[in-house]
């Protein structure tokens, strides 16, 4: 009986001091709110929601569209809060991440018993092998060739630009700028199906590598050019006041220090010229894309054109997560 | 005490004659003449913007000068025929932000020079430039890199490359007013040293404490124009010039 | 006049010889004759001739270098030297390029074929002129680019908030996916499943859709790269400062990150919303009438590039500029 009582009391003594130790939150942050509109959105979806296929009619899409909202906006409310309990926070992450691949499920409209037979479906890569490694080797050969020549040429235009030479300056500023403004493709194509009308008749494996190495020698004139300049001039005056020439502070101090400050936009800008050869698909060069959308006519299934997406993500995500990593460490290193 | 052995030999180190010196219009130094002997420690002293650290960097032409003549050892360096990098591996310098290499570490940064500029041999300019850290007391941080060291071991670092070039004239450019108080004295004790072993040292600072102490020497630099030399004693107990007197009661 | 031989020779006698004015002055005026007298006039060159005009583009760039960086050379000779080299080189390339010049104005720049209506004699199209053509199909690209611009932007600013204010692991971790599987995906490629291999599994879109989706997603990585950085680049101490005056995490965001952030943000959004202008037109694979598609069509139906030039000619109106006040954002921005 004494402890009944006792609990009795303290529960409603658990709830007195629930209420004061709530007390200061707002109402969309209190547990009275939070907890039943977090339930309440939950049955709403599986509940209420209509069932598979696409959405029929702007109220059902309107109404799959607040009710996520609704609810993400929910899971923010908690996650946002120090003084929620890490588990409800898990909960919730986990909820709404499910929500979004389950309604993406729902309704997209995809036909998913479909789905593997189309898009991953192994049968029909059978001798499509070859071409995958002509188009590899393109591909492969355009990046290099691009990317070689274009480090040369922006670094050479880095430098000269570096010199501050006004006439040299203007001249590089409507190069640099020039090919930065002109889209890829269209430079691309003028290079392949317009300047023939003149008489210059380059193959689409130059064409898609002229076109490539202008754009990005500009883009890497300007990161040469930033990297040169980031050397603060007094690092340089130490080194020639120990009585080093010119070429030797560029060697020893200036060029080892810039490489830091270059090195992540640089490794930025060769990730996307080798995503950026996949533009030469407009110009029928057999590279990566062209080859998988060859195969996908020949076998009348898309399953190549996703595995050449596939190969694409495989070689560029562990480059694009390096670089990221890097940028995070000289962002250290520089801040010290 | 350093100053009888001097004066008793004077060996003319650095003669300087007329030195001019423009950025643009601004006239920044206007007419400077004087010599400085073997073994002087002379300190530079004046307000800001008053040319003083152009006067040094014109010693080693890091600036150019506009006009006049500079001559060290009896070498005219303003004269463009001379390498003035040969005439600068003799002129060590310290900056007031130390301007260490970041990319390599304390044992690096003084042996770069040697090994580079002097084509000593990487072991000896090792030896070396561990021996100079042992006198500037930062060996235990010799492999570390400048952003793992202290303002003071920095500093401390960056003398001992200067001095890595076995250089016969020390300049010093505000060396320790980019530091914390508490790592003024550590670098100021291995300058003090330094004067000790009678090297030929030009500083420009605000410590009068190290003024007095080991400099034999003091310049007032106002607007250009040395106003006042003499020791020490003598410029601060007994100016002569107006604006010296004007300056130094700001500083006292 | 020995006499002043001899001060010259005491004078420069420290110079290495190829920065004396005994090598400079014969070397330009040998080899302005050379390129005038000797060297083939306009007509294509050999192996061996473009091997040898490789050879003198490499020694000029160096010469350049030697003159530009050489203190004591005179202002003027370093800007003569530099308008020479540069002159030399557009010779070159009007001489060697194999062009044929007199046919520019006929394939490159022709009017009349943007004057000619009736493209294709379909019904209404049999009226309008080229011009009008080539301006619809601008429209389009300016439809496509601002709403992708307006999409990508919203969906970038949820995800860095959540990313850096909600901060949850597991939100992370699908965040941090989406951004790097979209910025390693080609552009092109992701417009050629969603249009050509989603429709195999029943998900349908029309191109102007799939264009808008696809530069969303991608745009939308970026950005919310960009935005991230922005945020975080202010965020801590402000913060901490801002919440020590008692402001919710909410006003802190909104009177004292944000402000700061755009100032920051500023440039590389630009720069991306650039990116993004040059990308529509790669939405030309799935047939969208946008300019580079229209352009190429006309460019095929009357054999005549023009079309093609009018096209880059309306990116260069709209981006260049562009990309010239994002240079000049972004060195403010490093200045201040």
């Amino acid at each position: 009986m004494k402890y009944q009582r006792d609990s009795l009391q303290s529960r409603k003594d658990f709830i007195e001091q629930w209420k004061v130790r709530y007390h200061h939150l707002p109402w969309y942050r209190r547990y009275e709110f939070i907890l039943p509109a977090f339930i309440a959105v939950l049955l709403f979806t599986i509940l209420a929601l209509p069932s598979y296929g696409k959405p029929e009619g702007a109220v059902d899409t309107l109404l799959i569209g607040i009710i996520f909202f609704a609810f993400f906006a929910v899971a923010i409310l908690i996650l946002m809060d120090r003084e929620k309990p890490v588990l409800l926070k898990r909960i919730s992450s986990i909820t709404v991440i499910g929500l979004f691949f389950w309604f993406f499920y729902r309704y997209s409209g995809a036909q998913w018993d479909r789905f593997r037979y189309q898009f991953f479906n192994i049968s029909m890569l059978e001798g499509v092998g070859e071409l995958y490694l002509i188009g590899l080797w393109v591909t492969l050969r355009l990046s290099v060739v691009s990317a070689l020549i274009a480090m040369v040429i922006g670094l050479v235009l880095g430098i000269l630009r570096s010199l501050k030479n006004p006439v040299l300056e203007i001249f590089l500023m409507i190069y640099i700028d020039f090919f930065r403004a002109m889209p890829l493709i269209v430079n691309m194509v003028i290079v392949f199906y317009a300047l023939p009308f003149l008489g210059i008749n380059l193959n689409a494996f130059w064409s898609a590598a002229l076109a490539l190495i202008l754009m990005n020698s500009a883009y890497q004139a300007e990161i040469f050019r930033a990297g040169i300049e980031s050397i603060p001039r007094r690092q340089v005056q130490a080194a020639r006041a120990l009585g080093m020439r010119p070429m030797q502070v560029m060697r020893l101090v200036v060029l080892p220090q810039a490489v830091r400050v270059i090195l992540p936009p640089l490794s930025n800008n060769l990730v996307s010229l080798v995503k950026d050869t996949a533009v030469a698909y407009v110009i029928t060069l057999p590279e990566l894309l062209t080859q998988a959308r060859h195969a996908v006519i020949w076998k009348r299934n898309p399953t190549p054109m996703i595995v050449s997406t596939f190969i694409y993500l495989a070689t560029l995500l562990p480059f694009i997560h390096f670089i990221r990593l890097q940028e995070r460490r000289s962002k250290r290193w520089l801040r010290k | 005490m350093a100053q009888e052995v001097n004066s008793a030999s004077p060996i003319e180190m650095i003669r300087i004659v007329d030195l001019e010196k423009y950025f643009a219009k601004l006239h920044v130094l206007k007419g400077i003449t004087t010599t400085i002997h073997k073994g002087q420690v002379v300190s530079v002293i004046g307000p800001s913007g008053g040319g003083k650290s152009t006067f040094l960097r014109c010693m080693n032409r890091l600036e150019e000068p506009s006009s006049g003549s500079i001559f060290i050892e009896n070498v005219d360096i303003t004269d463009h025929r001379i390498d003035i990098n040969k005439i600068r591996t003799d002129i060590g310098m310290v900056f007031q932000d130390y301007n260490l290499f970041p990319h390599l570490t304390a044992i690096q940064n003084v042996m770069l020079a040697p090994v580079h500029v002097r084509r000593v041999k990487p072991k000896e300019a090792e030896e070396h430039g561990m021996e100079l850290l042992k006198r500037v007391g930062v060996t235990d941080k010799a492999k570390e890199y400048p952003f793992n060291l202290s303002g003071g071991q920095q500093q401390r670092v960056a003398i001992a490359r200067s001095l890595a070039m076995r250089p016969k004239i020390m300049f010093f450019d505000e060396p320790t007013s980019a530091l914390d108080p508490e790592m003024i004295r550590e670098v100021l004790d291995v300058m003090q040293t330094l004067a000790e072993s009678g090297m030929t040292m030009v500083v420009v600072s605000h410590e009068l404490g190290f003024i007095r102490e080991a400099s034999n020497r003091v310049m007032i630099l106002v607007d250009g124009k040395i106003i006042e030399e003499g020791t020490p004693d003598e410029v601060f107990n007994t100016p002569q010039n107006q604006r010296t007197k004007d300056f130094l009661s700001k500083i006292l | 006049m020995i006499d002043s031989i001899e001060k010259k020779k005491g004078k420069y006698g420290h110079l290495p010889w190829y920065r004396r004015y005994e090598f400079l002055y014969p070397f330009m005026i040998i080899y302005a004759a050379l390129i005038i007298f000797v060297m083939p006039p306009v007509s294509r060159l050999n192996i061996f001739g473009y091997l040898m005009l490789i050879v003198a583009v490499v020694i000029y760039v160096f010469v350049l270098v030697a003159v530009q960086t050489d203190r004591e050379k005179p202002n003027w000779l370093k800007n003569i030297f530099a308008f020479g080299v540069i002159l030399i080189f557009g010779l070159f390339f009007y001489r060697y390029s194999g062009a044929r010049w007199s046919e520019v104005g006929h394939y490159f720049f022709n009017m009349d074929v943007m004057r000619r209506t009736g493209f294709m004699e379909v019904g209404e199209a049999a009226t309008t002129t080229n011009w009008e053509l080539m301006f619809r199909a601008l429209w389009t690209a300016i439809e496509i680019f601002l709403m992708s611009a307006v999409l990508s932007t919203l969906l970038a600013l949820l995800l860095a908030v959540v990313r850096v204010i909600v901060n949850d692991k597991l939100l992370n971790f699908f965040i941090e996916l989406y951004v790097d599987v979209f910025r390693a995906v080609p552009s092109i490629a992701l417009l050629l499943v969603i249009y050509f291999s989603l429709p195999y599994a029943g998900i349908l879109l029309s191109p102007f859709a799939t264009g808008v989706l696809a530069l969303t997603l991608i745009e939308g990585a970026y950005l919310c790269e960009v935005f991230r950085s922005g945020i975080e680049a202010i965020h801590k101490n402000q913060v901490e400062s801002a919440r020590a005056l008692g402001m919710t995490a909410w006003k802190a965001m909104k009177l004292v990150v944000l402000p700061q952030s755009i100032k920051i943000v500023l440039p590389p959004y630009t720069n991306r919303m650039i990116g993004l202008m040059k990308r529509t037109a790669e939405c030309s694979v799935i047939a969208i009438a946008e300019i580079l598609q229209t352009a190429r069509q006309l460019q095929s139906w009357y054999a005549n590039a023009t079309p093609l030039i009018i096209g880059a000619l309306m990116y260069m109106i709209f981006l260049f500029p562009l990309t010239r006040a994002a240079t000049i954002l972004e060195r403010r921005r490093k200045s201040a």
